[in-house]
């Protein structure tokens, strides 16, 4: 009954705050604008910039499944530091972290532990997986800096017939800002709560030539909070007391040069995590740490051969290392990994007899380095030696299909090898309906797939983990029906209702013939459920979206609701200005209900709520934002997976951060 | 990414044990649905404007330059005094942008603006701005005004080639726009040089 009184008040404050927003809205309505641009001239006028970070490609709202977009305004309004921050936000996304890593959810599945292997994440079209674990980050770890996010392409449910692999419960695609937005140097720091402080340098331009260009550096660290663990609360493990074990330090470099046909982006970034939960039984009282080092080059060439053909090509080298140091009664155990592949990818898009959009394409990887590692330092023994190198190719066909109109189906197949698994097929069959203006409806039928990586099949440790290299693909097929409707003049609203089946999905568990643990082929489970979202504005000087999730997630085997499913998540996102524009404050609060624990027990549901204040007007060219995160200091935690001692980890309380920005 | 990922996912054993019940979890989700409700019922105020206000004053500023660069023939207007007539059919996406108009004046002409105009009323009106919400009646409106000296103005792809005389287009992170010159030359419209050099000309 507790969490209902806090509830109750958190409404009730964020509906006093909603109304005295939108008061002085109303108040502050008789606002002078600032340039009178009837008085340019039609030359000067054809050089404003209108169109920034909010305008997307026509092809995200032309996929068939729901799909989000979350514009670097957003992300300075509310305050995100990580992308974990802003699927938090959406709709149908519950995203938990462990102090080690973030672990993205969403309708209803949430595998702790999972290194986000069901999700794809790419870097403007470059996939973040990496060939050993398929992991991918959402937190710190993520090697680009969010403050270089022009905007996160969010679609939900499967996408393989486009991506391949991995692009199993959702794809996120950050596309990052041009060189011409910055338009010179930009400067930025922040300092937080747990002395966490950030840096960035930024360059970038567009010259007259054509030729643009981003460079960046950003800096991060952090010492972390002091956490108490009743679970250790004993004398010989510091009574459950840990201190300065949380720390976090990661830093990372982005440079993107585009000249005519050509896109050339590096990236690099490296963070270290101090873990303070000492999984896997390792020692309390000695620092376990794990490093994340995640890097590529990707030259892109688009090129538009005549009205009705576009041809587009990438190279691309990545690197991705892993070191983790885990003591055990003072011996320091390290587990290394290194991923080093380069491939290419070719499309050619063709639009046929006005109606038809075709778009065929091949994929190609080399899995150079695919080596896995695991050893005690001193004295030194050997655990496991695992070097692997393997290829994975693709070939795709896309329709777009325009009949008439109102009216577009979508349809495709691709075709994925791996050497180290069965190959698969993944077709899909959209329908985009426009029937009257304003009303959208979208049918989807997907299938989707992920390959067993190299750890799922050759991980083996002498003791009690054994290989299993047979694994099969685990796969998911999904249908969705998307209703979008906009009401007034600005406001959407979407409906969303989907049904979800995967088979096979791999999990671990215990071989009783001898008791060791293996991967396997093991969980069939149904998803479906609903999603409503309302966004839009009034004027310019009042802005938000709301959204109600319910899902449901059943293993079909038991019955029973998986291990940190949530049924019911609410978001609410507010904006507004202040003060002609002095102030910009944003508010937003999520709701997320109970969840199961690894032990059966139940996380309890939590409502949080997060502040930000950001002007852009106290001094010319700077920009100033202060947030507090989990405004009213709720206590809650998050199912921790079966590495851990404890069932469930606590997560921050109150937080604040203050954020200066300076461009010149 | 980890010592051991071998012990990690046994969601297996978790499935042995049983789910705690929690009663009074639905109380919450009652509660914040009656409030999400409610702020959605405030929040559908109709509103004014839409897309970035930045987006619209701009455009209000082409709309103005459109009507100086463009000639009708002095029968259209009554009189000296009468104002030149910006209309705008459909969803009105202007806002409040449009009344920076107010005190402007085109041939010393003052500006007069009419939002929602309906097909059978555009008597009066010299230009036309058509949104793009009217996307399924266009052909409809363009056969309203054949013939008459109206400038047909857009902002919707495709527009142009569909019969509008003037529409405005993205053109990367700025405003462009294209000019259907077979659909002015059928009326007794003239189009300074000026409008065809900067605008992108399509038959």
């Amino acid at each position: 009954m507790r969490i209902r009184a806090q509830l109750s008040t958190c409404v009730a404050i964020g509906l006093i705050v909603i109304t005295i927003l939108s008061l002085s809205s109303s108040l502050v309505k008789a606002k002078v604008y600032s340039t009178d641009y009837t008085e340019l001239s039609l030359e000067e006028l054809m050089n404003v910039r209108v169109f920034g970070a909010s305008r997307f490609d026509q092809k995200a709202s032309e996929v068939p499944s729901f799909v989000s977009i979350i514009t670097s305004d957003e992300i300075r309004k509310y305050g995100y530091r990580t992308l974990a921050d802003i699927l938090n936000s959406l709709s149908g996304f519950h995203v938990i972290y462990d102090r080690s890593y973030h672990y993205i959810g969403s309708r209803g599945l949430g595998r702790a532990g999972d290194f986000n292997a069901r999700y794809l994440v790419l870097i403007d079209g470059h996939r973040i997986n990496d060939n050993i674990y398929d992991s991918t980050y959402a937190g710190t770890d993520l090697p680009l800096d969010v403050d270089l996010f022009d905007r996160v392409e969010v679609m939900r449910g499967p996408s393989s017939t486009v991506y391949g692999s991995n692009a199993f419960l959702g794809v996120i695609n950050i596309v990052t800002r041009k060189g011409e937005e910055f338009n010179g140097s930009e400067v930025s720091g922040s300092v937080g709560s747990f002395d966490t402080y950030t840096g960035r340098y930024s360059f970038g331009e567009r010259f007259p030539n054509g030729f643009e260009m981003v460079l960046s550096g950003s800096a991060f660290d952090s010492r972390g909070d002091t956490h108490y663990f009743k679970e250790f609360d004993d004398p010989s493990t510091n009574n459950g007391i840990m201190r300065n074990g949380d720390s976090d330090r990661s830093g990372s470099g982005f440079a993107k040069l585009s000249y005519k046909d050509f896109i050339l982006t590096g990236v690099f970034g490296r963070r270290t995590k101090g873990i303070p939960t000492a999984p896997y039984e390792t020692d309390f009282t000695n620092q376990s740490e794990a490093t994340d080092e995640r890097g590529f080059v990707d030259l892109k060439y688009t090129r538009s051969i005549d009205d009705t053909t576009t041809v587009k090509g990438r190279l691309f080298y990545d690197h991705y290392k892993y070191k983790g140091e885990w003591p055990y009664s003072g011996i320091l155990n390290r587990d290394y990994a290194l991923g080093r592949w380069w491939g290419g990818d070719i499309m050619l898009i063709k639009r046929l007899f006005d109606k038809h959009k075709v778009s065929i394409g091949a994929e190609y990887t080399l899995n150079k380095r695919q080596d896995q590692r695991n050893y005690d330092e001193d004295p030194y023994v050997i655990y496991l030696d695992d070097e692997r190198d393997s290829t994975n190719w693709a070939m795709y066909i896309q329709d777009t299909y325009s009949p008439q109109d109102d009216l577009v189906f979508d349809i495709g197949a691709r075709y994925d090898h791996y050497d180290f698994t069965e190959s698969t097929t993944s077709p899909r069959l959209g329908l985009i309906y426009n029937p009257f203006a304003g009303t959208r409806l979208k049918l989807l039928y997907a299938t989707a797939f992920r390959a067993p990586n190299v750890c799922e099949l050759y991980y083996h440790e002498p003791a009690w983990m054994k290989a299993n290299p047979n694994l099969e693909p685990e796969s998911i097929k999904t249908y969705e029906l998307v209703y979008e409707q906009r009401l007034f003049d600005n406001l959407h609203l979407t409906a969303a209702g989907f049904y979800n089946k995967i088979d096979h999905l791999i999990a671990q568990t215990l071989d009783p013939a001898d008791g060791f643990t293996f991967f396997k082929n093991l969980d069939d489970i149904e998803m479906k459920g609903f999603e409503l979202e309302l966004r839009g504005g009034w004027d310019r000087l009042f802005k938000g979206r709301m959204s109600y999730t319910y899902q449901d997630a059943r293993d079909k085997n038991t019955g029973r609701t998986p291990v940190n499913s949530p049924k019911h998540l609410v978001k609410a996102n507010f904006t507004t200005h202040l003060w002609k524009d002095l102030f910009i404050p944003g508010i937003e609060m999520h709701y997320v209900s109970d969840a199961k624990a690894l032990n059966g027990t139940k996380t309890g549901g939590f409502f949080i709520t997060n502040f930000t204040l950001l002007s852009r007007k106290l001094a010319s060219n700077f920009e100033v934002s202060f947030n507090v995160y989990n405004l009213f200091d709720r206590k809650y935690s998050y199912p921790a997976s079966s590495e851990y001692r404890m069932n469930t980890i606590e997560q921050d309380g109150r937080t604040f951060r203050l954020k200066i920005t300076y461009g010149f | 990414m980890d010592a051991a990922p071998h012990r990690r996912d046994q969601e297996k054993t978790s499935r042995v044990h049983g789910e705690a019940a929690l009663p009074g979890a639905r109380v919450p989700v009652t509660a914040v649905a009656i409030a999400v409700i409610s702020t959605m019922l405030f929040l559908c105020c109709p509103g004014s404007a839409h897309g970035t206000e930045q987006e619209y004053l701009v455009k209000t500023a082409f709309l103005y330059n459109f009507a100086k660069f463009i000639e009708w023939p002095p029968t259209v207007f009554g009189d000296k005094a009468e104002p030149l007539a910006i209309c705008v059919v459909g969803q009105d996406c202007f806002g409040n942008t449009l009344r920076m108009l107010k005190n402007k004046t085109v041939e010393g002409r003052i500006i007069a603006v009419r939002k929602g105009v309906k097909t059978n009323d555009i008597d009066g009106c010299h230009v036309l701005f058509i949104s793009g919400s009217e996307k399924e009646n266009l052909q409809q409106i363009l056969k309203a005004v054949r013939g008459v000296p109206v400038l047909t103005v857009g902002d919707t792809d495709g527009f142009a080639r569909a019969g509008v005389m003037i529409n405005l287009v993205p053109v990367g992170s700025r405003i462009g726009f294209e000019i259907n010159l077979g659909a002015v030359e059928e009326t007794p419209l003239k189009i300074s040089s000026k409008l065809l050099k900067l605008g992108k000309t399509i038959r």
